[in-house]
């Protein structure tokens, strides 16, 4: 009677692992075909990575309605390619399989695709979601989801710079430049891109009026933030001045202005007028920005007047 | 002697299925906290959207910088701004949930976003990814995957046909 029992109940614990079929694992052959796909994309090894697809897939690249062939694909990934000098995903991409409530298997991926633009060296960035449907070891269905607005943005930057009078492209080429001094803390960087007396006002008030002054001013934020960093996020260009939107990080781990450091990380956006000479050297600084919420972010508060 | 290797197998099974605990889910509490915040981005409810971050949320969407939901929040008004209607239709939209194999919660959902840009009624379709990670019921990172090229061509040529307009004035 106990040995029936016994077997009732392994049979009985036998068909409830059948019933839970694994829906989600990170390998298998369809995380392996998907992996190649990618390294085939990486080598450019094309007859490889055509033969991962079956003959009748379709794939969708931020569309749902209008599919493309693998053929059409092949033409736009070697079309984006022959722009760059390189580009992949490198290792740091998260895949999945899942088996879908219909019984499909689908691989998915979430990657960091890293471009370098051939005409200026500038490195693209995408952020790449690939979905992808697999049946009896081919792709049968590809959803791509990424951001083409980044990689327009980069190439029109590219078509600007050549139409742009000569003066302008220095000035172009002197952002970039500026933006690596500020961000390594360059003095000697800052000090090739400027004017000897040039001037930083920040919300009007006068900051600095020569190079070295410029470059103390540097030091101090790297000095109390360590991780300090500039990003320029958009500029526009007229009569010889740049108008630029830009955001700095930090943690502040060192001495700011004289206050012990706070330990706390601080994100702020700011406005910048930079004037220019007709060397397109940087003759002036015009800053705006909100320190109150900068100083808000490491903690400082604001203490109201006494009354009267 | 029998009844020992049946016990044994009887264990086996038992531990094999202990390590079969399901990792996807088409439905559970933080697929439907996402439907809930796609019902309330539709209706511009932010005070309820927000409520589905917790404090120290990261965000990312088509970039791998950090962002608060906060920016998040102040980037989505921005580039609805410009839109007279918008929000997430319910064709093409899917949700899944998995537990990865550190044992974290993400929601997946793949949407379609329709609009129309004021200036001009030009309908747009965007197709979207989002992955959600949920800790205690609370987003805590999330990252979002979506193609703005049509927007931004959309929204230059209305910028340059206003900037047209105005030289005619001056």
């Amino acid at each position: 009677m106990k040995k029936i029992l016994l077997i009732g109940l392994a049979v009985t614990l036998f068909m409830a692992c059948e019933q839970k079929v694994e829906r989600y694992s990170t390998s298998g052959p369809e995380v392996d075909l998907v992996k190649g796909l990618l390294a085939d994309y990486e080598k450019g090894d094309w007859d490889s990575w055509q033969e991962k697809y079956a003959d009748t897939a379709i794939v969708y690249y931020n569309q749902w309605d209008d599919s493309i062939t693998v053929a059409q694909s092949l033409e736009g990934h070697k079309g984006t390619i022959s722009l760059l000098s390189s580009y992949g995903f490198g290792d740091n991409v998260i895949y999945e399989k899942i088996l879908s409530d219909n019984g499909n298997t689908w691989v998915n991926l979430w990657g960091r695709w890293e471009g370098t633009l051939k005409e200026n060296n500038k490195v693209v960035v995408l952020p790449v979601h690939l979905s992808v449907h697999v049946l009896n070891g081919k792709i049968v269905q590809e959803n791509g989801f990424w951001d083409n607005a980044i990689m327009q943005n980069a190439l029109e930057e590219i078509e600007a710079m050549k139409n742009a009078p000569e003066i302008e492209k220095t000035i172009m080429a002197n952002h970039d430049k500026m933006i690596e001094a500020w961000n390594n803390n360059d003095a000697e960087a800052f000090k090739a891109l400027s004017s000897v007396s040039v001037i930083r006002n920040a919300n009007g008030i006068r900051q600095a009026k020569n190079q070295s002054e410029y470059t103390d001013m540097m030091k101090q934020f790297h000095t109390g933030f360590p991780d300090f960093k500039v990003n320029l996020d958009s500029y526009f260009l007229k009569d010889g001045k740049s108008y630029i939107n830009w955001t700095c990080t930090g943690t502040n781990t060192g001495p700011f202005m004289d206050n012990p450091p706070t330990g706390k990380k601080m994100k702020t956006h700011g406005y910048s007028v930079w004037s220019f000479d007709s060397k397109g050297l940087a003759v002036q600084e015009d800053a705006f920005f909100d320190n109150m919420d900068m100083l808000s972010q490491l903690g400082y508060t604001v203490t109201p007047p006494e009354a009267n | 002697m029998k009844k020992i290797l049946l016990l044994g197998i009887a264990t086996v099974f038992f531990i094999s299925c202990k390590n079969a605990e399901p990792k996807y889910f088409s439905s559970s509490p933080e697929i439907d906290e996402v439907k809930a915040l796609v019902k309330e981005y539709n209706a511009g409810d932010w005070n309820a959207w927000m409520t589905h971050y917790a404090d120290t949320a990261k965000v990312h969407h088509n970039t791998l910088e950090d962002s608060s939901p906060a920016e998040l929040l102040e980037g989505l008004k921005g580039l609805l701004a410009g839109a007279s209607s918008y929000g997430f239709t319910d064709k093409d939209i899917f949700y899944e949930m998995v537990i990865d194999d550190e044992g974290e919660k993400w929601v997946n959902f793949w949407g379609t976003w329709e609009g129309t840009i004021a200036a001009n009624n030009q309908k747009l379709i965007i197709p979207v990814h989002l992955t959600l990670q949920f800790v205690n019921g609370k987003i805590v990172e999330e990252h979002g995957y979506y193609d703005l090229s049509e927007y931004m061509a959309v929204m230059q040529k209305i910028e340059s046909e206003m900037a047209e307009e105005e030289d005619v004035m001056e």
